[in-house]
């Protein structure tokens, strides 16, 4: 999965020169992103509060401009498709999108986790056998068939944000973008949600994962892109763009063994710097450190 | 039905034509935008906080009731229609949930959303005399419209205080009618005076960026 | 009863309160309350029912006997005198009539209530064409609102702990009530936007036919049922009516 360079897959998802404000009065809150998804990747973003994150993630959804109002400029195309070009029902469960608040994904209208996940195809006008094996299959898939007679306002908040993401993948979406899906989880729902991640990787989905926890992007995203003020200042794998000094500019915390490779790097060790790459690496080359004294 | 009213239409000449079909194009479209999914999903949230404000009502030992405040808040944010509909599955839920005498006056809450909305629309909201000026006419509207309820369904009693004043001005030789009316209007105005504070200072300290989003609500920023 | 679809128990509470208010016989209500206690009791829901509905009626059925039998207007039958008022017969009856009604229209408001699950009886109506937006409303501010009261309890206790001061003068309890009220609605507010791009993403808003999940046709009898209902409905409407042209 190289980066720079020509990438010839047609992209599942495209940004070309988006540039939107929420009113005339007030600042580009998207000012000329660029951005392509590539089919069965998963491309990170990060940035600081503010940057712009949640508002990009409306625009690749589809829901700016169209729900909310306020100035448009560009195009976001899907499949090669300009998005303002589908209709309203086309659009409905084209592009996925997980927020942060796993209780307000709850439509609050189902009795049972079931009911909610069957919300999305009900409203598309699936057939009714087809909607009732497709909500058990993506509950499977999930791991949360033990929940589907729950209550979905009475589960905890990783169990939520777990059927949230269930309930907008069962509509079968080109593409899943998360905004930030763990920040208001416990350790123990963060984890859980992280490992889904990583199975869906395993199993080709295409994602968009905005996040602030660079560990965990680091991990999971085969790209990763830095957005400050609404533009994409830093493009490349995680190791590039998180080894690079200019992100604590942007507001992000570099990765722990990129600042300790800076501080081995500067007592003398370049080799060794240079292998610290990877938190495995890293212990690697700090144990040869010890022991050649 | 549409065919037919442009059928009338086609059949007319002249400007007014294309006039009245703006209009009625523009009113389609005016009641669908205050229909939004965004007003949808702020209706169960007024309504909530229309039942629950109760809680509140009662751990402060308050003598108002303060039920309507979601219903006027949708009013002054979403528009008319969108309030008065409120109001009216107000009434429905709380019958459904709490007491079953609450049905028969979704028609009051119709009402009361109803004015709500078409005063925020008049500005009627921005400064604060004018919001209890709106209460006060809400006030008089709502006690105009329970009367009849209140006397035909209920025979002029009600479950508040107001109806010792009845009793009192019943004894003092007057009409059902008039001694409910005279009644509710000191109950009702006052009540709904506090109501339209409430509003006024709840829609005065919300964020700009909340205020912007709701198709009325950009009148007051 | 409980087998009925949700739409017919609605018409049958259309026709019974045509009857209990518009037709003009007034012990129509008593027919009524007696039919729908019967119904109670035949569905082994009597003490339940009769329970709420004295419970919701009490204060407007006391309040109307001491209320109307002293104080009626004009009438000129007196029964008794009691220091100074009058208990004038007009007064009691009226007084007896309106009780009846109110007891009757609670009763069918309570019984409807207790044989029809919300949500079966949105999703009934929404599948006979009532809007979804609608049914949405309803459904949805029944299941949040334990949410809601769970997060009232949490404001009041937390600015109860921050010393709000729940005593004192009407002042001090109105400004009180602002500084609950207040994170209350913000809070919820916030909440909005979230849950409509939410909405929107699961196609809420999107025109078209809609998949029901749920069957809800009722045993055979329940057309027939449901005309009857319509009937009653009708009678009382036509009594009503010719009450109106011909009276006396």
């Amino acid at each position: 999965m190289g980066v720079a360079g020509v990438d010839d897959r047609v992209p599942v998802l495209e940004a070309r020169d988006v540039r939107f404000r929420y009113a005339p009065n007030l600042p580009w809150a998207v000012d000329g992103v660029n951005l392509q998804v590539f089919p069965g990747e998963v491309l990170g973003i990060l940035g600081e509060n503010g940057a712009g994150k949640s508002t990009l993630a409306l625009v690749l959804a589809g829901i700016i401009p169209r729900l909310l109002g306020g100035e448009f400029q560009g195009r976001v195309m899907v499949d090669g498709r300009d998005m303002q070009e589908f209709s309203a029902g086309e659009l409905a469960g084209l592009v996925g999108l997980v927020l942060q608040n796993p209780f307000n994904q709850m439509t609050g209208l189902a009795a049972t986790v079931f009911d909610e996940v069957a919300f999305g195809p009900q409203n598309l006008g699936w057939p009714r056998q087809v909607i009732l094996s497709e909500v058990e299959a993506v509950l499977d898939r999930l791991g949360i068939a033990h929940l589907r007679n729950r209550n979905p306002l009475s589960l905890s908040g990783g169990e939520q944000q777990r059927v949230a993401i269930a309930s907008v993948l069962v509509m079968k979406p080109r593409l899943l973008i998360l905004d930030e899906p763990t920040s208001q989880l416990d350790p123990a729902g963060t984890e859980s949600i992280f490992a889904l991640i990583g199975l869906l990787r395993k199993q080709g989905y295409t994602t968009v994962l905005i996040e602030h926890k660079v560990e965990a992007v680091a991990e999971v995203c085969d790209r990763v892109l830095l957005l400050r003020q609404g533009r994409v200042v830093l493009e490349g794998t995680p190791a590039e763009v998180l080894g690079d000094a200019r992100v604590v500019e942007a507001g992000v915390r570099r990765l722990l063994y990129s600042e300790l490779a800076d501080t081995v790097r500067s007592f003398g060790y370049a080799w060794a710097a240079g292998r610290m790459t990877s938190y495995r690496d890293t212990v690697a080359v700090l144990r040869e450190l010890t022991e050649r004294g | 039905m549409r065919a037919l009213g442009q059928f009338f239409q086609g059949r007319r000449r002249g400007v007014s034509n294309r006039k009245r079909e703006v209009w009625r194009m523009s009113i389609g479209q005016e009641l669908k935008k205050e229909f939004s999914t965004l007003t949808l999903v702020l209706m169960p949230i007024a309504i909530g906080i229309n039942i629950v404000g109760g809680v509140f009502i009662v751990a402060l030992k308050l003598p108002i009731y303060l039920d309507s405040i979601g219903t006027v808040l949708v009013g002054i944010l979403a528009g008319p229609w969108a309030g008065a509909v409120t109001g009216l599955l107000a009434n429905v839920i709380w019958g459904l949930t709490i007491d079953p005498v609450a049905f028969p006056f979704a028609i009051t809450a119709f009402f009361i959303g109803l004015v709500a909305g078409f005063l925020g629309r008049a500005g009627m909201f921005r400064t604060l005399p004018r919001a209890l000026l709106s209460g006060a006419i809400i006030g008089v509207m709502a006690a105009t419209v329970s009367t009849p309820i209140v006397v035909y369904v209920f025979g002029g009693v009600t479950s508040s205080g107001s109806t010792f004043i009845t009793a009192y001005l019943l004894a003092t030789g007057r009409q059902l009618i008039q001694a409910v009316f005279s009644s509710s209007i000191i109950s009702d105005v006052g009540d709904k005076l506090i109501t339209c504070l409430v509003a006024y200072l709840i829609v005065r300290n919300l964020p700009a960026r909340l205020r912007s989003r709701f198709a009325q609500a950009r009148v007051l920023a | 009863m409980h087998l009925l679809t949700p739409a017919t128990k609605l018409v049958g509470a259309l026709g019974f309160l045509s009857l209990i208010f518009l037709f003009p016989w007034p012990w129509t209500a008593g027919i009524v309350l007696a039919v729908l206690s019967l119904l109670a009791a035949v569905s082994s829901l009597w003490r339940k029912f009769a329970g709420i509905v004295f419970r919701a009626a009490l204060p407007y059925v006391l309040m109307l006997l001491v209320m109307q039998s002293l104080f009626f207007p004009g009438g000129a039958t007196p029964l008794l005198r009691l220091a100074w008022f009058t208990v004038k017969l007009e007064g009691v009856m009226y007084a007896t009539v309106t009780a009846l009604r109110i007891l009757a229209m609670v009763a069918v408001f309570v019984l409807v209530q207790m044989v029809t699950h919300p949500a079966a009886m949105m999703a009934d109506l929404e599948q006979r064409g009532l809007s979804s937006k609608v049914t949405y409303v309803v459904v949805s501010t029944l299941n949040i609102l334990p949410f809601l009261m769970g997060r009232a309890g949490a404001i009041l206790d937390a600015q109860r702990s921050r010393g709000l001061e729940t005593e004192g003068s009407i002042l001090r309890r109105g400004r009180a009530l602002l500084s609950l009220i207040g994170p209350l609605v913000v809070g919820t507010i916030n909440d909005v936007q979230d849950r409509a791009v939410a909405l929107e993403l699961r196609g809420f808003s999107r025109t078209g036919t809609r998949t029901f999940l749920t069957d809800t046709s009722g045993p055979p009898c329940d057309r027939a049922l449901r005309l009857v209902m319509w009937g009653l409905a009708a009678v009382g409407l036509l009594g009503r009516v010719v009450a109106w042209v011909w009276p006396g």
